[in-house]
């Protein structure tokens, strides 16, 4: 029993391990590329006063490639995974993602149109700009719609209804599409890290940075609304009040991931149900860890993404779902599964 | 304490409440009788602060329910409710699930609080065996006593034995899926607690139980009040057959200070044919009269 009431020591070790499996994947992205040179090299490009050419080449590849790749992976993990533990608590289903209320679709669709209309290069923050605003306005769209907001199996399906609306705007628009629009587009579509720098990234922080600190505090509403409605009402919890900020915090989140990194499928979804196998339902952990695992899992991701057919780069959302996959079966068939809680 | 005044409520032009009005007292455990879709359900989930009246008012320690924060907490802390079903379905321990009962006090108790208000609960609730078990895997009955034990963590501030005096406890049929003695068990938990202060309504449906352990009965019908009072006056034939539709005996001196009720066709006869003494006693007269109706 935990319920953040105290923080266990077993608690603090699975965070602990998270923290520094995620940083120690950060340092090995930042220190280590396709670039020649290795650690003592970049430290020495870093450290020197008067550099030479190649050690500008490579300290510039450092603070303008690297850091901000990783701090992208750092800032999208985090928001689709807050998304997701948000969306699976609402919803009350482990199998619902942060992309539910259309926002992830919303995006793909915007975004899709100017890439088709204005070619994804040379357009500076269209493009971002766009999907973000996709994502919200799918979500404001949903709970703008005079239904019965009280249901949220009718928010579920509407959310449908967006998506398979965007869907088919998206089809249109492939058909539209020449070809190398069509390429750029399935390419986002697919996600990338490597599009990170710093002019989008920012931004995209100080928008979903409250968001993400808000939700993080929402662990005990969570908590409540697992009961179900009724309960979390009679708990204190203002249940209609909430469930509007809540989803609108996620279609932040969500339209700030996807603006800067195209759609990356499976962190969002499979990183709170695989932690929620370890530590069990309870948000007070889940929230922080789920933000701690799912960057280190987009970092292993993207650094295999790098290396792998390097110097080409394969899109991330393929191996995000490549590595989680595996690990989400073997978690399923595991015959320890929820051991520790009988 | 907590009061209902002429509340009534209609949805797509029914009038399914009222108007009702209702009065319960610190310490009363009182409880709602009545026919399937009388309103039960919907009349606690009024008093809940659920669904808001059409009119009318529900004042508890005279004030209303509002959708202000600090509202909502007092309301957190002094009024739980127990709905009818339960859609938990995310696997957290039975401990885990009583703990959230606590989250209104959160900042309020120190840890070592909390964890003897659950354990207390939970001893109550007789769920401490199950303490570190998955909710989720639990039987039904199992399931109502742990979110019995829930209600009675969000009532308990965790000081003394009058640790719930004054607060009210709203019950849609707690015992709903529990076998004899769980139901009288948890009757008896919610007895101790009313004697120590704490108001409850709960909805019953075993009309024998209401009269064992109420103090008062209500008989709701078609969302209004049939009858209220106490067992003696309310279990009466007349009141019964008006609201259930189906002939009723009230038996009396068959249980030490409690009347049976049975209810059933006249002319049914049931599988037992042997007259077995009362409770010890030998068998009086009403007792031929209890056999005839299945009740030997």
């Amino acid at each position: 029993m935990n319920l953040a009431l105290a923080m266990s020591r077993r608690d603090l070790h699975i965070y602990a391990a998270l923290a520094a499996l995620a940083l120690s994947l950060a340092a090995l992205a930042v220190l280590h590329g396709p670039l020649e040179g290795d650690v003592s090299a970049l430290l020495a490009a870093l450290l020197e006063d008067n550099p030479t050419l190649s050690q500008q080449r490579l300290a510039s590849t450092f603070w303008h490639l690297r850091l901000p790749r990783v701090a992208l992976a750092l800032l999208v993990g985090v928001c689709l995974a807050v998304a997701g533990v948000t969306m699976q608590a609402l919803f009350r289903n482990p199998l619902a993602e942060p992309g539910l209320t259309g926002s992830a679709s919303g995006a793909a669709l915007a975004a899709a149109a100017v890439i088709v209309f204005g070619g994804i290069d040379g357009l500076g923050f269209a493009l971002p700009l766009a999907a973000f605003s996709g994502a919200l306005f799918a979500t404001l769209l949903i709970l703008l719609l005079p239904a019965d907001k009280g249901s949220m199996a009718t928010l579920l399906l509407l959310g449908i209804a967006i998506n398979a609306i965007a869907a088919a705007g998206l089809g249109f628009l492939s058909f539209l599409a020449d070809d190398f629009a069509l390429r750029s587009l399935t390419f986002w579509q697919f996600g990338s890290l490597g599009k990170a720098s710093w002019p989008e990234i920012f931004p995209a922080a100080a928008v979903a940075l409250p968001a993400i600190s808000w939700l993080l505090l929402q662990a005990r509403s969570l908590n409540s609304l697992l009961l179900g409605e009724t309960e979390a009402h009679c708990l204190g919890v203002s249940v209609q009040q909430f469930k509007l900020r809540a989803l609108i915090a996620c279609s932040i989140c969500v339209g700030a991931a996807v603006a800067c990194a195209g759609i990356i499928g499976f962190i969002g979804l499979v990183v709170p149900h695989l932690l929620r196998l370890i530590l069990g339902p309870d948000h007070c952990r889940l929230l922080p860890a789920s933000a701690l695992a799912a960057p280190a899992l987009l970092l292993a991701a993207d650094s295999l993404a790098r290396n792998l057919v390097s110097p080409a780069e394969l899109p991330i959302g393929i191996l995000t779902s490549l590595i989680g996959g595996p690990f989400f079966i073997y978690l399923l068939l595991s015959p320890k599964r929820n051991a520790h809680r009988v | 304490m907590f009061e209902c005044k002429a509340i009534s409520l209609s949805r797509s032009g029914r009038q399914i409440i009222g108007p009702v009005d209702l009065k319960v007292e610190p310490g009363e455990l009182l409880a709602l009788i009545g026919p399937n879709g009388a309103g039960k359900s919907t009349l606690l989930a009024l008093m809940a602060g659920l669904v808001k009246a059409d009119s009318g008012s529900v004042l508890f320690r005279g004030a209303a329910f509002n959708r202000n924060p600090a509202s909502s907490e007092f309301f957190a802390r002094n009024r739980a409710f127990m709905p009818q079903f339960h859609t938990l379905s995310f696997d957290f321990t039975v401990e885990e699930v009583v703990a959230l009962g606590r989250s209104p006090y959160h900042g309020r108790c120190r840890h070592g609080e909390h964890q003897k208000v659950i354990r207390r609960a939970m001893e109550m609730a007789e769920v401490s065996a199950l303490a570190d078990v998955n909710y989720t895997r639990l039987s039904g009955g199992q399931q109502a006593r742990v979110q019995f034990a829930r209600v009675i963590a969000q009532l308990d501030c965790g000081q003394a034995a009058e640790a719930t005096a004054g607060k009210c406890l709203l019950l849609d049929e707690p015992t709903a899926s529990l076998d004899i003695r769980h139901q009288h068990a948890l009757m008896s938990s919610v007895k101790t607690l009313t004697a120590n202060g704490l108001s409850c309504v709960a909805v019953l449906h075993d009309i024998n139980l209401a009269a064992r352990y109420a103090d008062r009965i209500a008989i709701l019908e078609a969302g209004r009040l049939l009858a209220i009072g106490t067992p003696d006056s309310v279990l009466a034939e007349p009141l019964l057959e008006k609201a259930f539709d189906v002939p009723v005996r009230v038996l009396r001196g068959v249980l030490p200070g409690q009347c049976l009720v049975a209810c059933g066709p006249e002319d049914a006869t049931g599988p037992c044919t042997t007259q077995q003494p009362a409770f010890g006693k030998p068998p009086a007269a009403q007792d031929t009269e209890a056999h005839r109706l299945g009740f030997g």
